[in-house]
């Protein structure tokens, strides 16, 4: 992952934190291929990441969800 | 989200683990849609806004992503004028042979608004060196290992380059892959490697155990290839899960 993040700008690696408290389960309806990607309100942002979601538009985004403990 | 969460991540990600990358917090509810079932999960999007992977698919492999990011528009900053709408047009489309008529034509013209010769200059400057850039890409792609993307990849960049040096460069790797017996292998090899990962849907625990299965058949006879390396490492992952 960190050899990708040296691609052009056109990518942009994204790691997306949500919260602790989440609780998943299998039956969860995975978001289909080639469908959309749901737009994110980001809450706040590190390193130069775009302010909104929208930014990311034309571009290859490889988006990473962690959670905190 | 709470100021603690904030911290957390300012502590954790970005001071101890010191990540360079674009990190962004969230609220829970605001990620319902992607339906995630574990963490860390990875979702790649591709140029057009559609989710290309889900987490329960293989990492795209790097010749994927490049051949994700060859759909990105390499069109320069220009300015807003609409004289510029053609141009643009140009560099959408991907056709570099044409935006190279379009700026030496333009160039070329009589009485050249000195702002717009300026722009065209630029433009053809840099167009040469994203041709320069491509052509060194076309090397990285033949040298492998994954030449069944490279070949996806080379493919485009023939197309996209058609009448310029990186598509001369690229035919010629192409052909060189179709008369080399140890490539044209791996290239078999890849192609079967795909067509065993979409048989299974790796998400339910049934399928998943007999995608092992043909993986590990699949490792043994293609023993020695890229993709028979590939194969063991998702074998590995996914006994893991």
């Amino acid at each position: 992952m960190a050899s990708l993040s040296c691609r052009p700008m056109v990518m942009r690696l994204l790691s997306v934190l949500a919260a602790a408290t989440l609780v998943v389960t299998a039956a969860t309806a995975q978001v289909a291929k080639g469908s959309p990607a749901p737009a994110i309100p980001f809450v706040k942002t590190w390193n130069d990441a775009p302010a909104s979601f929208d930014e990311f538009a034309g571009k290859v985004v490889i988006l990473k969800f962690s959670e905190t403990w | 989200m709470s100021g603690e969460e904030e911290s957390k991540i300012q502590d954790v990600f970005v001071t101890q683990l010191g990540a360079k990358y674009p990190l962004v917090q969230v609220d829970k509810q605001s990620i319902a849609p992607y339906g995630i079932r574990f963490y860390p999960s990875v979702y790649v999007i591709d140029p057009d806004g559609n989710v290309f992977s889900v987490p329960d698919d293989r990492m795209p492999s790097e010749a994927t992503i490049e051949s994700l990011l060859a759909r990105v528009s390499l069109s320069p900053k220009m300015p807003a004028d609409k004289q510029y709408d053609p141009l643009r047009a140009l560099w959408k489309k991907g056709e570099y042979a044409k935006v190279r008529d379009f700026l030496d034509k333009s160039l070329a013209a009589p009485g050249i608004d000195p702002a717009a010769k300026t722009v065209y200059e630029e433009q053809r400057a840099d167009l040469d060196k994203k041709a320069v850039a491509a052509e060194k890409r076309v090397g990285t792609l033949g040298a492998g290992p994954d030449f069944a993307g490279a070949q996806d990849q080379l493919e485009r960049m023939e197309k996209q380059w058609r009448g310029m040096p990186p598509a001369a460069a690229a035919q010629k790797e192409l052909q060189r892959f179709a008369a080399d017996p140890a490539i044209k292998k791996e290239l078999q090899a890849g192609k079967a490697l795909q067509k065993v990962m979409g048989q299974f849907d790796s998400s339910r625990v049934a399928q998943r155990k007999k995608l092992i299965e043909a993986l590990e058949q699949f490792a043994k006879k293609y023993d020695g290839t890229e993709a028979g390396k590939q194969a063991v490492a998702d074998i590995a992952r996914l006994k893991e899960r």
